[in-house]
């Protein structure tokens, strides 16, 4: 009888086409806009994925990675004394203007990083060399703001050309001269514009000498030490904040930064609200088309199930055909709409715009979903057949 | 129409699975590379950190200048080793050297009006006894000559005044050592006690002078043993061999105010910080300057007994 | 040809009120309907519109549960049969022709066929051999795999048939089977029902109005608001104008 019900199923390549349609456009536009969704709020905790180190450590009152509270320099050194802390190294953040050579001010992210290891430099350079940045007035600027940031000049054709910066153009930052050494690959931020890395202790020069300048500290355990535990005790040691890098943002762990700033931008911003609707409309629109299309399959075959239940088919194995059918409907729906969600998501991976992040539970709830809206489905079509008279397939 | 059907299967199949496949590939966990060079790294528990900062063992002497004046001659460069009493620089002493001529020209006429008042009191005091001579005459030729003596004495005193004075001109080393900082070119102006134009150091041994946070303090105790990591060092020698082994020396009695190790010119003063002194021999496979910064970690479970 | 009557009754219905609705609406259909039928025999129920041949035949067929009186088919007692039972009972003892055929569009002729086999909990391969012979009996041997609505009406109702007697049902329910076909196909079915289904223990049931086929009739019922008027068994004593 499934062998059947699967027949009865595929046997209309029209009304087939139009039903797996709906569910893989649902599924497509779930799975499509939750992940742009989550890959724009992921571009929140940036800092945490382009400032590589398993530990942060910062100031008790900092709520999330864009927030920078200074420490004192010594704060260092105390953290360096905690045990089960393989190094630390200083690191400094913050909001500044650049000023470019055709006199635009663009908003950037400075970066200062120890200049003695280069922990927390970013991993791929595209151009350049890492140890340059020992050179006076040398920065590293991402590939982004290398863009953002470059020339503007009128093509052969008359049309706008962005002529992106290179190794040793220059910038301004506070009237200090920033000397390019380098492009760096890394993700975009969400908020403070392109990453603009330099050591850490110009950085107090491009501030102009702000009082503070130790934004964060980046640790590494010994080997073999837990980093949750030790953050727990760099705190009880130290009365500062410590983080996990991780950026699994669905953990039940206050300890992980990007996970706070997740949170804190969806509790403290309209962003999450603005965007959210976007989302949950695609979410409500996918829901709708795919059940009714569902729906209508079910209408359809009505009749056919009254014929097979007169014909003697207990309701036991009428709703377990529609399940059957409904269930392969939905998961092949499923499978084409993210085959085709996570097709556009390379793609956008590739062009790095927009932002797309498939993350699992995104895959598994729009196969919640769309397996949820083909048993509603499926439900609605058994309580149909089951109230459906077997005497109504005498009346033509 | 069953292959078609199969082709459909596969297609979802293929792309539910190349979404999964996506799902692992929008990582979860942060990957984090490690320092493009090693920093020093703790192997052990009980170790607290500090920053060092390099310097002489018999502590720099910041040489200044006792009296103001223009720069006349800088006698010394830096790295070079001077003795106890070695001219280091030399002030302007003109006025004071033209102020010599007439001084001594001075005591040249005092002495020949001595001469003459001595000469006349020997004289008339010959002639005492034949009574060409009043004795209140005589005695005022000897009180002339008498004065004209001391006039000479004051003027041969103000000589040697100024030649003290030409002589504090010159900044001579009061010790054995090497020259580290000149930071005063011929023809500049030096205030007394203002600036230290020259440092000098006995750089034969170095110490390291830590910089340890107040709230480290308590953990801190005499005779702990010590190593220490020069800044800029890592990469070039493992982080192991690069180690220095610091032998205690002192700890500071006095907690003072955090002075800025890191550079930064605007650093201001918001922590106390404990010194504490550790002496180090000089390792024969690389240089080390005074003045170069150390990570130092001390380690509090090797509490060696003072000698 | 027409002296089965003294065989065993095989459906047997006495004093039976069907009426749905209630209040206003209220439409009695059955009115205390009393009627037999006979194993080996194909009995006609003929009537006007609305006269309640459609609802006796559901309640033969055990797909309505009337308000008052027996239905015995075969030797069982329909009435006070829960819908599980019935449903059980129509499975082993029912074969259903529809007047608009109801063959699943979407499934082949053969799949059509095997259905009620499969319902029964026959293997598909039984149920294979079992559906192919029966085709190749209503003479549609080739088109096993084509679609239903590829063929002509009279090959649907052939298809249904075939469906109907795959599994070899003692009772036979054709409802309307020539309503939608030519003079001459609906002759054809009819033969073929006759042919197919005449067996000593079977019993035919066919409801229609279309006087033409009644002479395939070994008795007719004729109906009238409700119930049983008179049975006859040729066709030509009844009045057909008012049909």
């Amino acid at each position: 009888m499934y062998r059947l019900a699967l027949n009865m199923l595929f046997g209309d390549r029209a009304k087939l086409a139009m039903l797996l349609c709906g569910l893989a456009f649902s599924a497509l536009l779930m799975a499509q806009q939750t992940s742009v969704f989550f890959g724009i709020m992921s571009w929140t905790y940036t800092p945490v994925y382009n400032i590589r180190a398993p530990i942060w450590v910062s100031d008790p009152m900092v709520e999330q990675a864009n927030d920078a509270k200074p420490m004192r320099d010594t704060d260092l050194y105390r953290v360096r004394s905690v045990d089960g802390v393989a190094w630390a190294a200083p690191l400094h953040t913050s909001f500044l203007q650049a000023r470019m050579q055709d006199g635009n001010f663009k908003l950037i992210t400075m970066v200062g990083i120890d200049a003695d290891t280069f922990a927390g430099a970013p991993a791929v350079l595209s151009q350049g060399h890492i140890e340059d940045l020992r050179l006076p007035n040398t920065v590293i600027v991402d590939e982004w703001g290398a863009q953002l940031m470059g020339r503007v000049t009128k093509g052969a054709d008359g049309k706008e050309v962005v002529i992106p910066l290179k190794v040793g153009d220059t910038f301004e930052v506070n009237d200090l001269e920033a000397r390019i050494v380098g492009i760096c690959k890394v993700r975009r931020a969400f908020t403070g514009g392109p990453f603009v890395y330099t050591t850490y202790d110009r950085t107090k020069q491009y501030t102009l000498g702000a009082r503070r300048t130790l934004s964060f500290m980046l640790v590494e355990p010994q080997a073999g030490v837990d980093p949750v535990k030790l953050c727990a005790r760099i705190e009880a040691d130290t009365g500062l904040k410590a983080w996990t890098s991780d950026t699994v943002i669905w953990s039940w762990s206050d300890r992980s930064l990007a996970r706070n700033t997740f949170w804190w931008f969806w509790k403290n911003t309209g962003i999450p609200f603005s965007f959210g609707t976007a989302v949950a409309l695609g979410l409500f629109v996918g829901i709708a088309v795919s059940g009714q299309t569902f729906y209508s399959f079910v209408l359809e075959n009505l009749k056919y199930f009254a014929a097979i239940k007169a014909m003697g088919a207990g309701m036991g194995v009428i709703a377990r055909m529609l399940l059957v059918q409904a269930f392969t409907a939905g998961l092949l729906g499923f499978g084409l709409g993210v085959g085709m969600a996570q097709a556009i998501g390379r793609a956008m991976i590739e062009k790095g715009m927009p932002p797309f992040i498939m993350f699992p539970q995104i895959f598994w709830a729009t196969l919640a979903l769309v397996l949820g809206i083909s048993l509603v489905s499926a439900i609605i079509g058994i309580i149909k057949v089951s109230r459906v008279d077997a005497a109504t397939v005498f009346r033509g | 129409m069953f292959q078609k059907r199969y082709l459909l299967v596969a297609l979802a199949i293929a792309g539910a699975a190349a979404a999964l496949q996506l799902t692992r590939g929008t990582a979860t966990e942060t990957p984090t590379n490690p320092p493009a060079y090693p920093p020093a790294t703790r192997d052990k528990d009980g170790l607290i950190a500090a920053a060092g900062l390099v310097e002489a063992v018999a502590e720099n002497t910041l040489l200044g200048s006792p009296t103001s004046g223009t720069v006349l001659k800088v006698h010394v460069k830096v790295w070079d080793q001077v003795k106890a009493g070695d001219a280091i620089i030399t002030l302007d002493d003109r006025d004071l050297t033209a102020q010599l001529q007439v001084q001594l020209a001075s005591v040249t006429a005092a002495e020949a009006t001595a001469e003459r008042a001595e000469d006349a009191a020997q004289r008339w005091t010959g002639l005492k006894d034949s009574g060409a001579v009043s004795a209140g005459d005589l005695l005022g030729y000897q009180v002339a000559a008498k004065e004209a003596r001391a006039r000479v004495a004051l003027a041969k005193a103000q000589v040697a005044q100024t030649k003290v004075m030409l002589d504090r001109l010159v900044v001579r080393s009061p010790i054995d050592a090497t020259v580290l900082q000149v930071s005063v070119r011929v023809g500049e102006f030096v205030a007394a006690g203002l600036k230290a134009p020259v440092v000098l150091g006995d750089i034969s041994r170095l110490q390291i002078r830590c910089d340890l946070d107040e709230q480290l303090a308590p953990r801190m105790s005499a005779g702990l043993s010590a190593k220490g990591y020069l800044k800029g060092e890592s990469g070039r020698v493992g982080s192991e061999s690069r180690a220095i082994p610091l032998k205690f020396v002192r700890i500071e009695p006095y907690v003072i105010p955090k002075v800025s190790l890191t550079g930064g010119s605007a650093e201001r003063v918001d922590t106390r910080v404990l010194q504490v002194i550790y002496q180090f021999d000089r390792p024969s496979d690389r240089p080390i300057f005074v003045g170069q910064q150390m990570d130092i970690y001390i380690d509090t479970t090797s509490n060696v007994p003072r000698k | 040809m027409s002296t089965h009557a003294a065989q065993p009754v095989a459906v047997r219905t006495h004093g039976v009120d069907m009426f749905f609705g209630d209040g206003e609406t209220k439409v009695n259909a059955l009115k205390q309907a009393d009627f037999e039928a006979n194993r080996g025999e194909l009995i006609m129920l003929v009537g006007p519109s609305g006269c309640g041949k459609t609802t006796l035949l559901s309640v033969i067929a055990g797909t309505l549960t009337p308000q008052t009186g027996t239905v015995e088919v075969f030797g069982q007692r329909l009435d006070g049969l829960s819908q599980e039972e019935l449903t059980t009972f129509r499975r082993k003892h029912l074969g259903f022709v529809f007047q608009s055929f109801n063959l699943i569009p979407t499934l082949s002729v053969l799949e059509n066929v095997m259905v009620p086999l499969l319902i029964q909990g026959a293997s598909h391969d039984v149920a294979v051999a079992k559906a192919r012979a029966m085709l190749e009996k209503v003479g549609l041997k080739g088109r096993e795999y084509g679609q239903p609505n590829a063929l002509s009406g009279g090959q649907q109702q052939r298809v249904a048939i075939a469906r109907a007697l795959v599994h070899e049902p003692s009772l036979l329910i054709c409802d309307e089977p020539t309503s939608a076909l030519d003079k001459d196909t609906g002759a054809q079915i009819m033969q073929m029902v006759r042919d197919l289904s005449r067996s000593p223990e079977r019993c035919v049931v066919v409801v229609t109005h279309d006087h033409r086929i009644f002479r395939f009739a070994d008795r007719i019922a004729e109906m009238e608001d409700g119930r049983i008027r008179r049975v006859v068994e040729d066709a030509s004593l009844l009045d057909t104008n008012h049909l």
